[in-house]
């Protein structure tokens, strides 16, 4: 099920609420894991056995970490850690690796082994990385073992974050799980949260998505070059509210059931480096690898060699966690290659340079990092980028171009607006000491009401309402 | 990737929530009342709105409750089925579209599902080059040519034509927003008569000459009467018929509320449209899919009651229609056709013994066998272009 639908809003939704709220207390958790089952289980019937039992897993592991931890046979606890992350990462591997590596021998040995065709495990990506981060937590002292195989379902499966993130680390939850207190404050907040990514998602991504899709599918013959730039303008922003409208909701979510999650965006393309990018994109996955990758390697104290190889590491992972095609490794690799070339010797003069400079720098450079991550196909996406360098002889502009770009220049000034924070400071600016007032008041109802209605015209509309993330 | 730096980028972790205590503020109370009345109001009323059938408005039935299977459950068809039912069934369902079109509009889109917005009230279709199925397209052309080619040589050459219309993005350029593009259906039409030559009746440049009548309707995607009459004149200049002159018929307005196909697609707010019937004082007997009914008119005029009141011209598809005229020069005309040709016939029917006209999407009979058992001595194919590239079923010509 995604939020974005119908069935969400008007079927799960309201019924999952109310019993949430009626039952006692110390049933809410056990609401929230069938809760999140039921959600799981209505696009995934079957996969959904896969979930739980890497929930199982780690909860035994986890106990056993800690028990072992408690006497002292560190040696066990470290194999037991091992043991979690093998597991993890064999389902993963097995899921959403297998045939890309029988593939790819098949390539290099020039044998035909059969592909497996396996569908993809919604979120698998996710959970995954949430329960190995439990036992490796529990492992390090960070969190406390979970000891009600209800509460650390309740974790995995939760349904606001389970099949697109954030990236919920144990440690940050843990205490919410057994104690938090909802209350009104944070249900409006959750609401008005939910609203926005709503209306990102569906207003904002699945409507420059439609430009995207057309000029992705012109034949070469028909493309210009500014339609080149205009279609993968039209994806950034396609992807970044996609993802991150999906964040919102899920935060918003959370926070009407009282969780409170870490944010995972905040406003990347308003950056002025690369580096600076990374630290406001999808910064659940990062903080990620950062904790249980970077760190753990050796991160940045163990000399320059190995900096750059942990650098390497991370964003080679980086990018084959987005998807398993050689694509995704490459743009992870472009990354960590102008990461460190920041690092070392950009950074202080873009520092230094006017802030125009360095924000077109930061978006030019992401921008051809998205056409690397939109072709699976690497002949189509070299060819793409052959168009918007002039290399492949098209047009500057044509007729349909002028058209496309008349047609989309609102929304593309909209979405433009929509990226930075300026929205949220002039809301802010406008509210500061007057919070409490009726016109505030209103104006909140109002921006539910409109989002919600306008929301609802699209999904009905919507023979178009897929989620870019559902392949992760 | 600094472990000092990465945590220290001023992100609010967690959002920054002000807790009231008891004294709720009035936003929030505001905020979640309306949510809630907002999930919980819509959802009482889709479950209790009865369920609908067939959608006039979209031309299909909508989906409706699926059966409860496990086997289906478990493949994960039951949960397809019930999100396409419930999207299906929504309330208000023509409503929200007419939402969503407003919103465009505010956007300053200029097509929308696929129709564009163009001036004096047009909608009209838009078919990109990327949409047009190429190896769909060049097979047509290769039936329709060989076709019209092989009974040429056996019925001769002034007895069978092809004539394939302009829809009105070809014809009604100077109504369509600037720089829009779409199929170029000139081209196509070139190409075929190239082949063709005179066995190609050209109705483009007539269409073009009265690109300021009346003669494609507004919200719907097909041609007018008008449009219809003025193809005629042409069609008859091909086949040696001296055409009758509008003042022959009595022109008659039969509904000022007719709102078409492409209408529906958007649901916005405009003029709905004319329709005319030119009737005449000749008497026809017509025959539908050989029911053996007869019927003494060329229109169904109780289809004007319903939604798609094109049908008001020899009731819509059929299979196969028959129509006898009082003519008597043994000449049995048979149109090969899509919906264009029900508005057009009426005049040919003039000229001839007997019409039929065959419609494959519907006719299953291999179309040789049925121009010689019907002793056929004339054929037209007539098709409009944006039909034409894309039907399934012109590969009948060749059986």
């Amino acid at each position: 099920m995604v939020f974005s639908s119908l069935l969400f809003l008007f079927r799960y939704l309201p019924l999952v609420l109310a019993i949430y709220f009626i039952v006692p207390r110390k049933l809410r958790n056990t609401v929230i894991f069938i809760a999140s089952l039921i959600f799981y289980a209505w696009g995934e019937p079957v996969y959904v056995v896969i979930m739980l039992f890497s929930t199982l897993v780690d909860y035994t592991h986890g106990m056993l970490v800690h028990r072992f931890k408690e006497r002292g046979d560190l040696k066990k606890a470290r194999m037991l850690v091992a043991s979690s992350m093998i597991i993890n990462l064999a389902l993963l591997g097995f899921f959403k690796y297998s045939d890309f590596i029988i593939g790819n021998i098949n390539a290099i040995t020039g044998s035909s082994i059969p592909l497996l065709n396996l569908a993809l495990p919604i979120g698998i990506s996710f959970y995954t990385f949430q329960t190995m981060s439990y036992t490796v937590d529990i492992y390090r002292g960070e969190a406390k073992v979970q000891k009600s195989i209800i509460s650390f379902g309740a974790y995995v499966a939760l349904f606001p974050q389970l099949i697109a993130g954030p990236i919920v680390q144990y440690k940050t939850i843990a205490e919410q799980l057994d104690e938090r207190r909802e209350n009104k404050d944070q249900f409006a907040y959750g609401i008005m949260r939910f609203m926005t990514g709503l209306g990102k998602k569906v207003l904002l991504a699945n409507n420059i998505g439609l430009l995207w899709d057309t000029i992705q599918g012109m034949p070469s013959s028909n493309m210009t070059v500014l339609l080149s730039w205009m279609g993968i303008t039209a994806f950034a922003f396609q992807i970044y509210f996609d993802f991150s409208g999906y964040s919102d909701m899920a935060i918003g979510l959370g926070n009407m059931f009282g969780f409170t999650f870490l944010e995972n965006f905040n406003y990347p393309y308003m950056s002025k480096s690369i580096t600076e990018f990374w630290r406001r994109w999808h910064i659940s996955l990062g903080s990620w690898f950062r904790d249980y990758v970077y760190i753990p390697l050796g991160g940045n104290r163990a000399g320059l060699a190995k900096q750059i190889r942990n650098i390497a590491v991370v964003w080679l992972l980086t990018g084959i966690w987005h998807g398993a095609s050689w694509n995704f490794v490459m743009w992870g690799g472009y990354f960590g290659v102008l990461l460190v070339f920041e690092k070392f010797v950009l950074l202080k003069y873009l520092k230094k340079s006017p802030a125009i400079i360095a924000h077109i720098y930061t978006i030019f450079f992401v921008w051809i990092g998205w056409v690397l991550f939109a072709f699976d196909d690497l002949a189509k996406g070299t060819s793409y980028l052959k168009t918007m360098f002039f290399i492949n002889g098209n047009a500057f502009v044509s007729t349909e171009t002028i058209y496309m770009l008349l047609n989309y220049a609102v929304l593309f000034v909209i979405l433009i607006l929509a990226s930075t924070d300026y929205p949220k400071r002039i809301a802010v600016r406008l509210t500061r000491k007057r919070e409490e007032s009726t016109i505030v008041s209103i104006s909140k109802m109002l921006f539910v009401v409109v989002i919600f209605l306008l929301g609802v015209a699209y999904l009905v509309d919507a023979s178009y309402n897929p989620f870019l993330y559902f392949r992760f | 990737m600094n472990e000092q730096e990465t945590k220290s980028s001023g992100i609010p972790n967690p959002p920054p929530i002000k807790r009231k205590g008891k004294h709720s503020r009035l936003g929030d109370i505001l905020v979640i009342s309306t949510f809630l009345v907002l999930i919980y109001g819509f959802t009482v009323a889709s479950l209790f709105a009865p369920e609908k059938g067939f959608s006039e408005n979209e031309n299909r039935v909508l989906a409706s409750k699926p059966d409860f299977t496990w086997e289906s459950l478990f493949d994960g068809s039951y949960a397809t089925d019930y999100e396409t039912y419930v999207t299906d069934q929504f309330v208000f369902r023509d409503s929200w579209i007419s939402v969503k079109t407003g919103v465009e509009r505010m956007l300053l889109k200029r097509d929308i599902n696929g129709v564009y917005f163009a001036k004096d009230g047009y909608l009209i279709e838009k078919l990109s080059e990327e949409d047009v199925d190429q190896t769909q397209m060049e097979k047509n052309i290769t039936y329709l040519t060989d076709f019209i080619q092989k009974y040429g040589e056996q019925l001769g050459e002034d007895r069978v034509h092809a004539m394939i219309v302009p829809t009105a993005y070809e014809i009604l350029t100077d109504k369509l927003p600037a720089f829009a593009t779409g199929f170029d259906q000139d081209v196509l039409l070139d190409r075929i008569q190239g082949v063709l030559g005179n066995q190609f009746v050209d109705t483009r440049s007539i269409l073009r000459a009265h690109a300021d009548d009346y003669i494609y309707y507004r919200t719907d995607h097909h041609w007018t009467v008008k449009g219809a009459y003025l193809a005629y004149t042409e069609w008859a200049k091909a086949n040696g018929f001296t055409p009758w002159s509008e003042e022959e018929f009595k022109i008659r307005l039969v509904s000022s509320d007719f709102l078409g196909t492409i209408y529906s697609k958007v649901n916005v707010n405009v003029a709905p449209d004319e329709m005319y019937i030119y009737d005449t004082d000749e008497t026809y007997t017509v025959e539908y899919n050989m029911d053996k009914i007869k019927h003494d008119t060329l229109y169904a005029l109780d289809r004007l009651e319903t939604k798609d009141k094109y049908t008001v011209y020899l009731s819509g598809n059929n299979a196969l229609v028959e129509i006898d005229s009082t003519v008597g020069n043994g000449r049995n005309l048979l149109i090969i056709k899509d919906s264009y040709a029900h508005c057009f016939a009426p005049f040919v029917a003039n000229h001839y013994e007997n019409v039929y006209m065959v419609d494959f999407r519907y006719f299953s009979m291999p179309i040789s066998t049925f121009i010689s058992s019907n002793k056929i001595t004339d054929i037209l194919v007539l098709y409009n272009a944006s039909s034409f590239i894309e039907d399934r079923n012109i590969y009948n010509l060749s059986r």
